[in-house]
């Protein structure tokens, strides 16, 4: 524990690990200002606060807003007129084929089975978000506030900071002894072999606390322009929070119930672990490398590789979901976590999956790399 | 020159040139337009071909000469287009029996107007000859863009309206835009280029700038601090002949840079070879009126001007990781201090070297972007200069 403590203090003593989360805290405040901070912004989005609460989504309260003189009342209740339908006629058959006709995403065999069979399960989620009014919350009209779009934005942006302080804290420590030319003491003896664990640990858990604090400060700032009182309980699949995206336009349909503030703490959780992934796997890296500008740079283009890989296989079989299964697609898909988005991911639990698998394989590597560092000859 | 050459070949090591090698690949394919299979900005991926076609017909540019042989083309292919629709019977249930109607249609079914008997059927049946026949398809896309052609000498070529007469309600425009808009309009001719192959090249140009940030930080950055942590910093400082090492190392680095730079800008001329833009090289820029710049450059002096401004980013990215290597006391530190740096200078570059000479209705700023460039360039020269400076009579302890 002493030792646990000590490497802390190393890590805390360094100016530039405190400079860095706080040009990072800085930028993020300067996107948020930019998103919806702007004084217009934060005027139409109080009053449109005001107009949600008072009003719902049904039929007697829309028509007395239609003919409203204001002219957010007005477009609230265009908005709900335009798109209050969305769910009657909704069949993710027919959008998992128009997908793949788009995509060129044309599986067969069990494959084929496997696709068919989860978008069966998602109809019954619309059928079940129909059935429970789900559909119909009262949230800031998607296309014109996209309060979602910008939110995950700025959590997908965290998250890259988030696995930078993690790599950052990791292997500032666990390279430590070689830059300070001190290595040859404390790698001398198996204890102090042993103590680059306890360098891993407090890594990891200090890179906790400085993504904790990017995400919660950024987080914080996003909401204290936006209000959300009473609208954290609103179901993610109504018809109000779904935004466009390119060609698509049908409301968000989680794979499980799903209220804005839980979908929002399930990212949260998310990212904590993507971030504690990284981290494992940086530490692993460099108990083989030893070099920490070497471990970042690989860890980088590695996670550049495990990007691109998905858009490399071209076959549509279940390699596709076994690449799709990877930390960098997991952090492209974030805004579209537990919901349905992409084909070869379109069953419950992906990003946890995703993270089980690589977990299990970052643990892996890292009793390899403990074994390898243990015997390793200075 | 002897030391410097060594320089060089010291930062160009195996490891770090083999990732970026692999990292340059998949960059390019995932965030680079010009990797993808065919042309972005384009209504269909017959367009730049067409372009070509026309280019090859009738030069970089279409006079006023050529107008009629012009338009003679578009009139037969017309016909070969109200040919291929005239049996289709949901058409003719509809009265659409040639090219103008179908687009009237179109139009009329996407705005909700029209009092057509089916609209879901004719809708689809539009859509299909539009999108999915092989033989309707090309040919309506082809003659969009004619038809493109036409409507901007309807509207604005080959007239002889004045400033005013344009201009007449207008007090955003500077009056050097007015003017330079005026002479547009009044343009005997008109550039045969498609958009596409200049928004490719305006929308790819930030992205090399990041990636030829990334080449020089990751190659300049290591070299730099391993030499303080190895210790080597204090045997140089003890010597007048070590301190002039310094000067060499920063020129080193710069020559890399623009060693760098022209790498890069030859992967992506290979890129656009491949994809026929050079067919356009000698077509004016300004293919119509929603983008108009301040000069008629051709294809090839804009490129030229992306290359410039390339390699002077790229010299600064290098200046830039030399004096951060210098300041860094450890890898991490210097990664940390490189993050915010690059991507300030790679902002900042994106920003500026954008568009180059875009003709902005209310600005004058036709060459205050490149200067901008130019400047931010200059002041990491200088900064290295001044640290170079400091090093002569630094004090070793």
């Amino acid at each position: 524990m002493r030792a646990f403590r000590f490497e802390l203090k190393k890590l805390l003593n360094d100016p530039l690990m405190w400079v860095l989360p706080a040009l990072f805290v800085g930028f993020d405040f300067f996107i948020v200002f930019h998103e919806v901070g702007m004084s217009d912004f934060r005027r139409d989005v109080k009053e449109m606060h005001g107009i949600i609460l008072e009003n719902d989504t049904t039929c007697e309260k829309i028509s007395v807003l239609t003919g409203s003189a204001n002219v957010l009342e007005a477009y609230y209740a265009g908005y709900v007129n335009g798109y209050s339908q969305s769910y009657d006629s909704l069949d993710m058959q027919d959008i998992k084929q128009m997908k793949e006709d788009t995509g060129s995403f044309h599986p067969s065999g069990s494959y084929k089975e496997f696709i068919d069979s989860n978008y069966d399960k998602l109809q019954m989620r619309v059928e079940e978000i129909k059935v429970s009014g789900d559909s119909a919350a009262a949230f800031y009209p998607g296309d014109g506030f996209a309060i979602h779009g910008k939110l995950y934005s700025l959590l997908k942006l965290c998250i890259i900071e988030m696995l930078i302080m993690m790599c950052f804290s990791v292997l500032y420590l666990m390279d430590f002894e070689r830059i300070n030319h001190t290595e040859d003491f404390v790698f001398s003896c198996e204890c102090g072999r042993e103590n680059m664990l306890t360098k891993l640990l407090a890594g990891l858990f200090l890179g906790h606390g400085y993504s904790a604090m990017i995400l919660l400060s950024s987080l914080l700032f996003f909401f204290s322009f936006v209000p959300m009182k009473g609208l954290w309980n609103t179901p993610v699949s109504s018809f109000m929070v779904m935004e466009h995206s390119g060609l698509w336009e049908y409301p968000f349909i989680t794979f499980v119930p799903l209220n804005f503030g839980q979908l929002l703490m399930l990212s949260i959780v998310t990212a904590t672990l993507l971030a504690l992934l990284i981290g494992l796997f940086a530490g692993a890296l460099q108990l083989f490398l030893h070099n920490s500008y070497i471990t970042m740079v690989s860890i980088s283009a590695g996670y550049f590789g495990l990007l691109a890989l998905p858009f490399a296989v071209r076959k549509a079989d279940w390699i596709k979901t076994i690449v799709a299964l990877n930390p960098a697609e997991l952090w492209a898909q974030c805004g579209r976590w537990f919901i349905e988005n992409y084909l070869a991911l379109s069953f419950a639990w992906s990003e946890w999956w995703t993270l089980g698998i690589w977990t299990v394989v970052g643990a892996v590597f890292l009793l390899v790399g403990w074994r390898y560092f243990r015997r390793k000859d200075f | 020159m002897r030391i410097i050459t060594k320089e060089i070949r010291k930062l160009f090591r195996i490891k770090p040139a083999a990732i970026l090698v692999i990292f340059t690949a998949v960059f390019i394919r995932l965030f680079l337009s010009i990797a993808g299979t065919g042309w972005n900005y384009v209504n269909s991926p017959s367009d730049v071909d067409f372009y070509r076609e026309l280019a090859a017909q009738f030069g970089p540019e279409l006079t006023t000469d050529e107008w009629d042989a012009f338009m003679a083309k578009r009139q037969s292919m017309i016909d070969e287009f109200n040919a291929a629709i005239s049996q289709d019977k949901i058409l003719q249930k509809n009265g659409i029996d040639t090219f103008d109607k179908c687009v009237e249609a179109r139009s009329a079914l996407v705005s909700g107007d029209g009092s057509y008997t089916n609209k879901d059927e004719l809708s689809d049946e539009i859509n299909r000859i539009i999108f999915y026949d092989s033989v309707t398809s090309p040919m309506y896309f082809k003659l969009q863009i004619m038809s493109e052609f036409v409507h901007f000498k309807g509207m604005t070529f080959w007239g002889s309206k004045t400033q005013d007469e344009i201009f007449k309600k207008d007090t955003v425009s500077s009056e050097q835009y007015k003017k330079r808009y005026t002479e547009l309009v009044n343009s005997n001719s008109v550039s045969l280029i498609p958009s596409a192959v200049t928004r490719t090249v305006d929308n790819d140009f930030s992205r090399m700038v990041i990636l030829s940030a990334v080449w020089c930080f990751i190659m300049i950055l290591p070299y730099q601090i391993g030499e303080r942590l190895k210790g080597v910093r204090e045997l140089q400082i003890s010597s007048k002949t070590g301190r002039s090492i310094f000067g060499k190392q920063a020129f080193a680095c710069a020559l890399t840079g623009l060693f760098t730079g022209g790498l890069l800008s030859a992967i992506y001329a290979v890129l656009l070879y491949r994809k026929g833009a050079f067919d356009f090289l000698d077509c004016v820029i300004i293919p119509n009126m929603r983008i108009i710049y301040w000069f008629d450059l051709t294809y090839r002096q804009y490129l030229l001007i992306y290359l410039a401004v390339f390699l002077i980013s790229s010299v600064a990215a290098a200046i830039l990781a030399y004096l951060v290597g210098r300041l860094s006391v450890n890898y991490i530190a210097g990664l940390g201090i490189s993050i915010p740096t690059a991507a300030g200078l790679c902002a900042a570059v994106s920003k500026f070297g954008y568009m180059p000479f875009y003709a902005h209705a209310a600005l004058i700023d036709s060459f205050v972007k490149i200067l901008l460039t130019v400047g931010l360039c200059a002041v990491c020269s200088a900064a290295a200069a001044v640290m170079l400076k400091k090093d002569k009579v630094r004090d070793i302890l």
